[in-house]
């Protein structure tokens, strides 16, 4: 009985911690994000005038960032 | 364009709307849960397109392509952080706020803080800043569909004068309309009602903004590489980046954490009836904005292409649909009523939740459930006749607008996100700095562009005096009691869920 409710123990933290590391990986991810969206348009790209610069960038983060949190919704549990 | 076109045409809606609000009103039970979250039993389609509709309003059709047509890719980064953020947000947040609205039955976010930080008050000050800053941007829905009928007839009703402002007849009657079908949606139903014609209005909206960016494109450009080359040639100095970097920040900021600070969205988080629903609600989301976005924005850069003489940006979209067959004109417009009905019942919806359930039962909590409802149904009159009345005043451009509100709702973020994770957030903390950012965030705004100091917009400094409040006041003073719980029992459901 203890073993077991060790387990349980060891598996809720392992969990929990798998959970935070989610989360702060999806905060760097979001710190990232506004450093590109911001950072690349105003050195690099903003005096192209083309469609290929700003916009399809700024389209590119933004499909980027929907297979990233699509990939995150993979691990939800659908069942429930 | 002649107005018994339009009028058939808003009939025809008018009817499949209410007749959906009909059947939903067939499945509306009682209580408060049931009014304001439709007893969080929405499934996955329709939790992803009310979210859409309310999120998307007028301001997409008639704000964003006036500001892409007149000031170029700056929209677009706008917009697209947005969407960036808005996902890693829901990502985030929104199986939180479901677990907490299951486990503690709470209705409205600022119920959600008032339980967290163990504190009314939270839940009054968050409740009051919401209310103050939704009424501009809820009468924005109005205005933009006022706009947009005077714009597109040729015939002209007398303007007269409202307590000393000039109203156009043509104008008043967009503005009632928006308001009465909201009424309408909110009032019969609820939530209920709101996100079966939010499902509609979604898909109408969508559908609309595609066949019109495809005419626009064969019309006038002869297929979408002869508008590359337009745009490319003739009119680069819009794919160019020429926003001020404060006026971008001051702009994108509100709207990057618009999906947390925007009560009427972030309730959106405690409808779903299960993980798979919210899982879906994200996706569905996600793909909705993207393209909605990308067609909203070239449709603005080609406006500027086809050399259509606009006046005002706000104008851009109805001089477009001045020039484009009636038939396919009536129904963008119908697609731009939509938006700004569904955006306006749920802005209404949600700010009638929080004025009886955050306020009126504070007040007086022995109420019982069913004035509760009663109240909010009151309160949602109250709000719709006030927009009307800020409507007519007919301030400002309407992108700026809408960021103005987002900016004064920008002070709660620090205490919604430090409502989950961090612990040593505290009751003080929340209030003050929810207080303090609130007060110098709107003076900012009031006091206009020549009192920006360095130049920075209110959305900015406003951010910063409320995280610095938030941090500094939270370290001096101790955590409310429960607050170790609350994040525990919050987590432990999220594990228990599967949603890790």
């Amino acid at each position: 009985m203890n073993t077991a409710y060790s387990n349980s123990v060891h598996e809720t933290r392992l969990v929990t911690i798998g959970d935070r590391m989610k989360i702060r990986t999806l905060g760097m991810i979001a710190l990232i994000m506004a450093i590109l969206s911001v950072g690349v348009p105003y050195t690099i790209l903003g005096d192209i005038g083309r469609i290929w610069a700003s916009y399809l960038y700024w389209t590119i983060l933004t499909v980027l960032t929907i297979v990233i949190g699509f990939i995150h919704l993979r691990g939800w549990d659908d069942k429930r | 364009m002649n107005p018994i076109y339009i009028g058939a045409a808003l009939t025809i809606w008018f009817f499949i709307g209410v007749v959906i609000a009909y059947m939903a009103r067939k499945h509306l039970g009682k209580g408060m849960p049931e009014f304001f979250l439709a007893n969080r039993k929405l499934g996955g389609f329709i939790s992803g397109m009310t979210y859409s509709a309310t999120t998307f309003s007028a301001f997409m059709m008639v704000g964003l392509v006036g500001l892409t047509y007149s000031t170029g890719v700056g929209a677009v980064g706008f917009e697209m952080i947005y969407i960036i953020f808005t996902i890693l947000l829901l990502v985030i947040f929104a199986p939180r706020f479901w677990v907490a609205g299951k486990k503690y039955d709470i209705i409205t976010p600022p119920e959600l803080m008032a339980k967290r930080y163990n504190s009314r008050w939270v839940g009054i000050v968050s409740s009051i800043i919401c209310l103050i800053m939704l009424i501009p941007y809820a009468s924005v829905q109005m205005m933009g569909v006022g706009f947009l009928i005077e714009g597109m007839t040729s015939t002209s009703l007398p303007s007269f004068q409202i307590f000393g402002v000039t109203v156009s007849g043509l104008y008043l009657i967009g503005v009632l309309l928006v308001a009465g079908f909201s009424g309408i949606s909110a009032f019969w139903a609820g939530m209920r009602s709101v996100s079966w014609t939010d499902a509609f209005q979604a898909i109408i909206m969508l559908g609309a903004s595609v066949i019109l960016v495809i005419f626009v494109f064969y019309h006038f450009f002869g297929g979408p590489a002869g508008f590359v080359t337009e745009i490319s040639t003739e009119q680069s100095h819009l794919l160019e980046l020429n926003w001020d970097l404060s006026m971008f920040i001051g702009l994108t900021l509100p709207w990057a954490f618009f999906a947390l600070t925007n009560p009427q969205v972030s309730q959106r988080m405690f409808v779903s009836d299960s993980v798979k629903s919210i899982k879906q609600m994200i996706i569905y989301f996600s793909i909705f904005a993207l393209v909605y976005t990308i067609i909203t924005t070239l449709l603005g850069l080609s406006i500027a292409g086809t050399g259509l003489t606009v006046t005002d940006p706000d104008r851009a979209m109805p001089v477009l649909l001045g020039n484009v067959p009636v038939l396919l004109a009536l129904v963008v417009f119908v697609s731009i009523f939509a938006a700004a009905t569904s955006t306006l019942s749920s802005v209404t919806l949600t700010l009638s939740s929080l004025g009886s359930r955050d306020l009126v039962k504070k007040v007086k909590p022995s109420i019982s459930e069913k004035l509760e409802v009663y109240s909010g149904k009151i309160i949602i009159v109250i709000i719709l006749l006030s927009c009307i009345v800020f409507a007519n005043l007919r301030l400002d451009m309407i992108a700026v607008l809408s960021s103005m509100a987002s900016g004064g709702l920008l002070v709660m973020a620090p205490t919604i996100i430090g409502s989950f994770f961090w612990k040593r957030s505290t009751t003080e903390g929340a209030l003050s700095s929810m207080v303090v950012g609130g007060i110098i965030t709107s003076f900012l705004y009031l006091a206009g562009e020549a009192y920006y100091p360095l130049g920075w917009w209110p959305s900015f400094w406003g951010l910063i005096v409320t995280v610095s409040i938030f941090v500094g006041v939270s370290l001096m003073t101790e955590p409310p009691d429960g607050t170790e719980k609350f994040l525990d029992e919050v987590e432990e459901g999220v594990e228990e869920y599967g949603m890790v």
